[in-house]
């Protein structure tokens, strides 16, 4: 693990359907840019859902940002108040390193029109 | 006891002390690429040239920040996500091709995630290629 990308890195976050907006708003306002989203199914335990009288949507959606890593800490707990477990986006947010990355536009950063992703 | 604590540091230890040259692990990782919908068959066969051959295409959407765009009612755009598993090895010459294919025409990004385990010997052969460079490893 010795040739990891020392600036960037994933942030996956996994939330109910159509939550991805209060997510990206929250990451946007944390200094991320752009970020993609993939429909995806959970699967849900129905004994716990059985036991706790609650349903867990299968339909969740993933949003993957590509962040710096000294923003990593706040966006990871911005997402968390916005959409975490305990809210209705029942999101689970975690990141990952990432050893090589391209097509991050550095000149445009700051301002506020970067380029999407 | 006695037995597990004489067994592990001589098992530690002529790891360590007798390291192979010849063994080389190729890590492998995998390649998240994202580019615009239907542009992905022609980053594919780039991929596969660059010996990346197995490929996976999920379907998603994009948040432009764009003021312009978000003034145009076009915020989201649709995607394409490709799943790659490639050797750490190929990665560099990989990018260096793509890269200005992904900055005009694709609008997209790519980045590599470090695998840290995977289950399988044929299949961690066929993605590393051990029969084209004649490495013999089945480590992974």
């Amino acid at each position: 693990m010795d040739n990891l990308n020392q600036q960037y890195e994933a942030i996956f976050c996994i939330v109910n359907y159509g939550f991805t907006d209060i997510v990206m708003e929250t990451a946007k306002q944390n200094g991320a840019r752009g970020g993609t989203i993939i429909n995806a199914r959970g699967t849900g335990n129905a004994e716990t859902e059985k036991f706790y009288g609650i349903v867990i949507s299968p339909d969740k959606e993933i949003v993957m940002i590509i962040i710096e890593k000294e923003n990593r800490d706040q966006i990871l707990h911005a997402i968390y108040e916005a959409a975490g477990l305990e809210s209705l986006g029942q999101g689970i947010i975690f990141s990952l390193p990432i050893s090589h990355v391209l097509g991050i536009n550095k000149e445009i950063q700051s301002e506020t029109t970067t380029e999407g992703d | 006891m006695d037995k597990k604590h004489s067994i592990l540091p001589t098992f530690l230890k002529r790891k360590h002390e007798k390291p192979n040259p010849e063994v080389k692990v190729n890590k492998l990782e995998l390649m998240i690429t994202v580019v615009e919908r239907k542009k992905s068959d022609k980053f594919i066969s780039i991929f596969q040239e660059h010996n990346a051959h197995v490929s996976m295409v999920v379907l998603g959407r994009g948040t432009a920040p764009t003021e312009l765009l978000n003034l145009l009612g076009i915020a989201e755009s649709s995607k394409d996500v490709i799943l790659s598993v490639i050797s750490e090895s190929l990665i560099e010459p990989l990018y260096e091709e793509i890269k200005d294919v992904l900055k005009n025409e694709g609008r997209g990004i790519s980045f590599t995630i470090p695998m840290s385990s995977m289950v399988g010997v044929t299949m961690y052969k066929f993605l590393t290629h051990v029969n084209e460079k004649k490495e013999g490893t089945t480590n992974g």
